[in-house]
């Protein structure tokens, strides 16, 4: 097998607090090649931290620990910041988990997706403005003149995803981290940005670490799934065997959907087991 | 006994400070307050800012008691003497003792930085976060008014208003109040503006709060950090104005014992009385410096992503 | 309970006005559910926060337990009987408040007695422990903080809830506790929840009657029970049920 594009090795998160040390992220693994990963795990178990880590973007107080975090042959935690500034803009790119809080609530939603692309492509204030008409178009919302001039608090939750998205679109990178993309656009229109993130991986080699909630969703769209719990990987599987989960906490993820086709009265609760905590991951 | 009371005391103290299990919303505040105590002082050269103003103050409530002699005394036959043991920083022109007066200057200083922080922060922080919220035509004319006081340079702008109401410390004050809201007033605006259409002033105006308590309990926690910040690194250019009206003696008026004034009265004995004008001057950077050096160290502090 | 009738939305002014949602109606009878779905920008959040009052530039009439609303001006009696949880557990709660003050502050504002009793009330009601009065909101889960803004909307109260996404942020193990929750409330309360989600397992679940909306319209209206049984006309609500059906 060739070289993976991300390769992570016993990667730790601490949060050094006043009275005892928070261990966020507990010696997590993986590695990502051309494939599309996806990352699932209750809220707080660590995995919008691990992508952060990933683009060196953590918290202040946050302090990231890795034998290996090994972006294309380079050790991303030694980089120094000015390279890594120009990894993150040109080679990883990060769709972020709010995207209303990481638009700039005082600027114009395009003018953001042109100031990206006169960054990256280097284009002239006119042709930026094009540039960015046209990717809203991909990112197929609807109207894209009108869109434009809004500000971020005056676009819908769904087209706020999407606008971050196609930002990403715009450095063509080679990893792709997407925190939770899709969890406002109704199902049409995920289809469509999914089918767009595909168009885009199939130009270049690209891996793609996608963090969500919904379990169908990486079934469906993923190669392999990574399950988190309490900071660790409890459990990693091809995408089309989730089913077969074995770790409990994986299968009451599953009894937890509620499902058109088998309505109940009440949706099974999970119930969280202390020992889970403690458990290695194989 | 009581000796090993005392380090249980304070082991208990510290215990319901860094508790995780909240149980009163004191010790909610208190840890807040003490989490941000403790990255203050994580930081050695805000430490350094702190020590210096906490130095300023003392100096400034104890002044009657570290002054060597009185700062007001003239003595003719005591002139332009030199430091020495019996006066630490020399005398001036008028034979008074220049430590005594730059201990005295303390509450000058300490004076104006308090009175412009006072007048300076309501103001600014009022009508920059009205006009924010509100918009429309109030915001207009508020801004204005703004933009055209920010128009112009602090210190003329200051000159015009301590000339015209006559030259004095509380008029020197205000005038460098009425100079430096502006800034203050627009920070606070672009403050309000990124967190009025945010879902949580939504849901309290929805649920009928008025336009004084949203401004009061939502806006104000999220302006107050930078709002400190500004003010904080604001004290260094307040001092110096300060000093400088009071150097072009539109300040504070002999005999008061003002930084600025005695750096400007000392200029005609640069040559001869080196510590007339240098003591003065020293203090003067060091406790902007040391404001400024604070402001940065708040800064990190009170910054809201980090808490 | 919630009666709109040819209801418009708009955004901004003269040319560059925009006309959001167009002439929708529909009607919830006090103790339903109903969900509002559909593609994304086509206006869901806008009915809500007309209705809601968040946005006052509409037409068309609304009517909230028998009586209608003015856009422009709502009275304290209105405010009450309506409460709305937004789709953002990050932005919906203060982050310089602890939770206490958080759920306090409708009853502040309406001057009711005795706040701190009622917030540990509203705390056990929605299954958080007490102690959580005194925590920030960064001390506390996404998932719990969705449950801090359900306690302040039911502060007052107030017979109808409007939610938005409520769980759409939230992973399926807490999505269930809180789909749990506002079942249990509904069926001890007789609460009406008017509720938008793009998600057709959630909306079979919690959902009586069911309104499709796709460019600022409302294009199909089914129950529960046609929704799981395929009975929908428009090819539009047939893509959705059939993308929630496709489960491995
Ligand atoms: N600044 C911080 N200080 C202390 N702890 C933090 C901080 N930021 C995050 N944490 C902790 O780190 C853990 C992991 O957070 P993370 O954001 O990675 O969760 P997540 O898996 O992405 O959850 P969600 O699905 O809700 O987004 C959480 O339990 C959180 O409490
Ligand atoms: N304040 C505003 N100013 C201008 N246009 C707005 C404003 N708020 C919403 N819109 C527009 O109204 C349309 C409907 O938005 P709305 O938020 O109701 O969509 P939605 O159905 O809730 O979508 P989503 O599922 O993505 O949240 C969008 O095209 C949006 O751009
Ligand atoms: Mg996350
Ligand atoms: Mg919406």
């Amino acid at each position: 097998m060739n070289e993976p594009i991300l390769s992570v090795r016993n990667l730790n998160v601490t949060f050094p607090g006043l009275g005892r040390v928070t261990h966020a992220v507990r010696g997590v693994s993986f590695d990502i090649g051309n494939e599309k990963v996806g990352l699932i795990g209750e809220s707080g178990s660590g995995k919008s931290l691990t992508g952060r880590s990933i683009m060196r973007l953590l918290p202040k107080a946050a302090i990231p620990r890795a034998d290996r975090l090994r972006f294309d042959g380079r050790e991303i935690l030694d980089l120094p910041e000015a390279e890594m500034r120009h990894l993150r803009g040109h080679r990883i790119a990060m769709i972020l988990q709010d995207p209303k809080f990481s638009l700039n609530p005082v600027m114009c939603v395009g003018d953001q997706i042109a100031e990206t692309c006169r960054i990256h492509l280097k284009l002239g204030r006119q042709d930026a403005r094009l540039r960015a008409m046209e990717l809203l178009e991909k990112v197929h919302i609807r109207d894209p003149e009108r869109v434009y001039p809004l500000y971020p608090h005056e676009v819908s939750g769904g087209m706020g995803q999407r606008i971050m998205i196609a930002m990403m679109v715009v450095a063509r990178p080679s990893l792709i981290i997407a925190d939770e993309p899709t969890s406002a656009l109704d199902v049409s229109v995920r289809a469509q940005v999914l089918r767009l993130l595909d168009e885009l991986r199939s130009e270049t080699a690209t891996g793609l670490l996608f963090i969500s909630h919904d379990l169908n969703l990486v079934r469906r769209f993923c190669d392999r799934v990574i399950i988190m719990y309490a900071g660790r990987i409890v459990e990693t599987l091809p995408a089309a065997r989730l089913h077969e989960a074995e770790h409990p906490y994986t299968q009451g993820l599953l009894a937890a959907l509620p499902r058109l086709d088998r309505p109940v009265d009440r949706l099974a609760v999970l119930r969280r087991d202390p020992t889970w905590t403690e458990e290695v991951a194989p | 006994m009581t000796d090993m009371a005392v380090p249980s005391r304070r082991h208990r103290l510290h215990a319901w400070l860094v508790d995780e299990e909240v149980t009163s919303g004191r010790q909610a505040r208190a840890q807040q307050w003490y989490r941000g105590f403790r990255s203050l002082t994580s930081s050695p050269v805000a430490v350094l800012g702190l020590l210096i103003v906490a130095a300023l103050i003392l100096a400034a409530l104890f002044a009657p008691w570290l002054a060597t002699h009185d700062p007001y005394r003239q003595d003719l036959t005591l002139t332009l003497l030199r430091p020495s043991a019996e006066h630490w920083m020399g005398t001036d022109e008028l034979g008074r003792d220049v430590w005594s007066r730059l201990v005295y200057g303390a509450r000058t200083t300490l004076y104006i930085t308090i009175l412009v922080t006072v007048i300076v922060g309501p103001i600014g922080f009022l009508i920059g976060a009205v006009a924010g919220y509100a918009g429309g035509w109030v915001d207009v004319i508020l801004m204005r008014v703004t933009d055209i006081l920010l128009a112009f340079p602090s210190l003329v702008l200051a000159l015009a208003f301590s000339a015209s109401l006559g030259p004095g410390i509380g008029n020197a004050v205000l005038a460098i109040a009425l100079t430096i809201w502006p800034p203050v007033a627009r920070l606070a605006r672009a403050e309000t503006l990124t967190v009025r259409n945010s879902d949580y002033v939504a849901a309290a105006r929805l649920q009928g709060a008025s336009m004084g308590r949203i401004i009061r309990r939502h806006i104000l926690p999220i302006c107050l950090p930078s709002i400190i910040v500004r003010l904080t690194l604001n004290m260094a250019s307040v001092i110096l104005t300060a000093a400088g009206l009071g150097f072009l003696g539109l300040g504070a008026q002999p005999p008061i014992a003002e930084w600025g004034a005695m750096a400007a009265s000392g200029r005609e004995y640069l040559i001869d009385a080196w510590w007339l004008t240098t003591f003065p001057g020293l203090a003067i950077l060091t406790v902007s410096m040391a404001f400024n050096l604070l402001g940065d160290g708040l800064r990190d502090v009170l910054d809201p992503r980090n808490g | 309970m919630i009666d709109v009738e040819n209801l418009n939305v708009f955004y901004g002014r003269g040319a560059q006005r925009f006309h959001a949602v167009r002439g929708v109606s529909f009607r919830v009878a006090r103790g339903e559910t109903y969900g509002l779905v559909g593609e994304s920008g086509s206006g869901k959040s806008s009915v809500l926060n007309a209705i809601a009052g968040r946005h006052t530039d509409w037409t068309g009439s609304v009517r909230l337990d028998g009586t209608s609303v003015d856009p422009m001006r709502r009275t304290t009696v209105d405010r009450r009987k309506i409460q709305i949880v937004f789709q953002d557990p990050y932005g919906a709660i203060h982050p310089r408040h602890t939770v206490g003050s958080t759920i306090a502050e409708p009853l502040e504002i309406h001057g009711l007695p005795d706040p701190g009793a009622t917030v540990e009330r509203l705390l056990a009601q929605v299954c958080l422990p007490p102690r959580f009065r005194w925590r920030y909101p960064h001390q506390i889960s996404g998932g719990q903080r969705q449950r801090v803004s359900i306690a302040r909307a039911l502060a007052l109260d107030s017979p109808i809830l409007l939610l938005d996404e409520p769980t759409s942020a939230l992973d399926v193990s807490v999505q269930a506790e809180v789909l749990n929750l506002l079942q249990d409330l509904r069926s001890e309360r007789g609460l009406t929840y008017l509720m938008v989600t793009h998600d057709m397992g959630v909306v079979g679940h919690m959902c009586d009657r069911i309104g499709v909306m796709r460019d600022g319209q409302i294009i199909e209206e089914l129950t529960r029970e046609a929704l799981i049984a395929g009975r929908v006309a428009h090819p539009y609500t047939k893509e959705l049920r059939e993308t929630a059906l496709l489960v491995g």
